[in-house]
């Protein structure tokens, strides 16, 4: 099995989940592919099958399809007419470490503007594995705040068990339920603080399935519910009336516990949709912005109106 | 007065935990009173006996003393005696009503399952979660009346009772799908109705159920799906009456983690939680379908005469003390 396939796989059995790292995982594996091909045209062939396959696993992950465009479109700009597998490995290993930067310095700004909306003691409810939360929590215990941390275990997945496990590392005190409890909780819960895997052009948050339980609960108790994310992961698709597509798994290989009980039906979505009346505000890298202002942003980011991005046909054209 | 052997096995088994389940607790308790009024040994007095039956109804009482069901049925039982009448009358009384509490339980569940199957309808999907007889008896009924039904049944974690439900379901003929707790909301939008059980139902209404049932119930009701709740009248719970607070418990972290994972982190399990009597359409008893708020009319009818006696006490207690001189 080639590299980039094991890649997958770790991706599809969420061993690597947040979608900022899913977005990294493919630059670097990007570069691998190119550094182990033969030849250029085998170097693009992999390329296609691994963005394919991962476009498949995680249609969600709006971050991983902004960045890989424009990756890719910066690519057929500056060395789209060589042909010579070294230029293009040069070229690639200078835009992934700079685009690498760019989303890390982007996510810290998200941390930084994000930790000034919480309060030294403040009670927090999360969900889920995201970078951008762990940066946010990062932040907090380097401005010397301490904060209580409900984490819910996230099933499916249960990812929400490694960052109960990093922040309790990080000395906050960490309390782990399971995500039928969210509601019994939610009265000593001040703010909800969840990331994001891609936000609609209305506002809308796709993230980790349970996200809008927790958002509707904390909704009815008036607790305010906050999501850190990165510009990288607005979907100008969505402008079009594009949905997002939900992967619904119809096995138990995310629902650890289960497996023994051999052929069950399940149905277990991997992600869902908040509304954005539930949403209190969107910490970006642009600023904190109310849900209904992401329009604005898109607008500045992507023109109006944004152009229609698709990663794989800027790759084919890369082949000639 | 010594209390019969077979007496003091049964609170033994409930304290042990040998016999468990709301329904069963509550009709071995039953039945350890009619066997203590049977083996009465004592003064053929009937304030002796009275005396006698409660000290019998103490010892059950304490075996499991958040478990509602169980002092229902003691409460049922008591009540009952504790009226005019010779020696002889008393006993027979005694019998007669822990034997009218067993049967009332056991048809309850039937019972249930046909009331609640008159509020679903052909094609409905409906969402159930952990695992509550009462609960599946109503979709179990509908079925057998030929109702095409679909449904969804949660995993429930920690401990995955919503598989019970599931197996049950699917043996039953219904076809069923499991979810994990996390997607009740992404399925919603699916699904007409919701039918859960209850651990307790309260005075005003709310229903104390597994952990989980709260949030379901929001969703529920934000996408105005019907909520039902299931409950036999045995579940309500008289204390809460008197102003008590239902107590939740909270279970060992192991249910939801292996030690080696969590000893890093705290893990905080409760076993309940309890919905708002605004996000229940309606609560499915055998003595009929009652609106949520209108509880405290199960609990009168169950429990009044004793409700009212304990309201005298505490009067009693009140007048008795200082306070309320000081306060005059």
């Amino acid at each position: 099995m080639k590299n980039w396939q094991e890649v997958l796989n770790l991706i599809e059995r969420f061993n690597v989940y947040s979608s900022t790292e899913v977005t990294f995982t493919a630059l670097d594996t990007l570069l691998q592919i190119f550094r182990e091909a033969s030849g250029l045209s085998e170097a693009l062939k992999d390329s296609e099958e691994f963005l394919r396959g991962l476009f498949s696993i995680r249609p969600t992950s709006v971050m991983t399809l902004n960045v890989v465009s424009s990756l890719l479109l910066g690519l057929e700009n500056s060395i789209g007419n060589s042909t010579s597998l070294k230029d293009w490995i040069d070229e690639l290993d200078a835009r992934v470490s700079s685009l690498t930067k760019e989303i890390s310095s982007k996510t810290n700004t998200v941390a930084t503007l994000g930790a000034r909306r919480i309060k030294d003691g403040d009670r927090l409810l999360t969900c889920s594995y995201s970078r951008t939360v762990k940066a946010l929590f990062s932040r907090l215990r380097e401005e010397g705040k301490s904060v209580y941390v409900y984490v819910t275990e996230s099933r499916p997945g249960g990812e929400g068990v490694a960052l109960a496990k990093e922040l309790g590392r990080m000395n906050f005190p960490v309390e782990l339920i399971v995500d039928s409890a969210v509601r019994f909780f939610m009265k000593d819960v001040d703010i909800v603080v969840v990331g994001a895997e891609a936000i609609a052009a209305n506002g809308a948050v796709v993230n980790k399935v349970g996200t809008s339980l927790i958002a509707l609960a904390a909704h009815e108790a008036r607790v305010r519910t906050f999501v850190l994310a990165t510009t990288d992961k607005f979907s100008p698709e969505t402008v079009f009336g594009e949905l997002v597509k939900l992967p619904v798994l119809r096995d138990t290989s995310l629902l650890p516990g289960l497996e023994k009980y051999g052929d069950i039906n399940v149905a277990a979505p991997l992600f869902d949709v908040t509304p954005p009346r539930h949403i209190d505000t969107i910490v970006t890298d642009r600023g904190v912005v109310a849900p209904e202002a992401v329009i604005l942003l898109v607008k500045e980011l992507y023109g109006w109106p944004p152009a229609s991005i698709d990663p794989l046909s800027i790759l084919r054209k890369l082949f000639r | 007065m010594e209390i019969p052997g077979e007496v003091l096995k049964i609170a033994e088994d409930i304290r042990t935990m040998r016999v468990r389940g709301a329904g069963r607790i509550a009709r071995a308790a039953a039945y350890a009173l009619k066997l203590a009024a049977q083996r009465y040994g004592g003064c053929r007095d009937a304030k002796d006996f009275i005396k006698y039956m409660k000290s019998v109804a103490e010892i059950l009482g304490s075996t499991r003393p958040t478990a509602v069901s169980l002092h229902n049925s003691l409460r049922f039982v008591l009540s009952r005696i504790e009226r005019e009448g010779s020696f002889d009358q008393m006993v027979e009384r005694a019998i007669k009503a822990a034997e009218e509490f067993i049967d009332s339980s056991i048809n309850a569940e039937r019972r249930i399952g046909e009331l609640g199957s008159n509020l679903l309808e052909e094609g409905d999907t409906v969402l159930t979660h952990c695992n509550s007889s009462a609960a599946l008896s109503v979709i179990k009924t509908a079925h057998k009346r030929g109702m095409k039904l679909r449904v969804y049944a949660t995993e429930t974690r920690p401990k995955f009772q919503g598989l019970i439900s599931y197996q049950d379901l699917k043996n039953a003929g219904v076809p069923v799908t499991l979810i994990p707790d996390s997607a009740v909301r992404f399925f919603m939008r699916e699904v007409d109705k919701v039918v859960v059980g209850a651990d307790t139902v309260t005075a005003n209404g709310a229903v104390v159920n597994k952990v989980g049932t709260s949030l379901i119930a929001l969703a529920a009701h934000e996408a105005r799906v019907r909520f039902y709740v299931a409950a036999e009248t045995y579940k309500f719970s008289p204390a809460t009456v008197l102003g008590e607070l239902v107590f939740i418990e909270e279970r060992p972290p192991e249910e939801v983690l292996p030690r080696e994972v969590f000893e890093s982190l705290r893990v905080r399990n409760p076993a309940f939680d309890i919905t708002p009597p605004e996000y229940i359409d309606a609560i499915i008893t055998e003595k009929g379908v009652i609106p949520p708020k209108a509880a405290i009319m199960i609990l009168m009818e169950e429990y009044g005469a004793s409700l009212r006696e304990e309201l005298t006490k505490i009067t009693l207690d009140i007048e008795d003390s200082a306070y309320p001189a000081a306060l005059m």
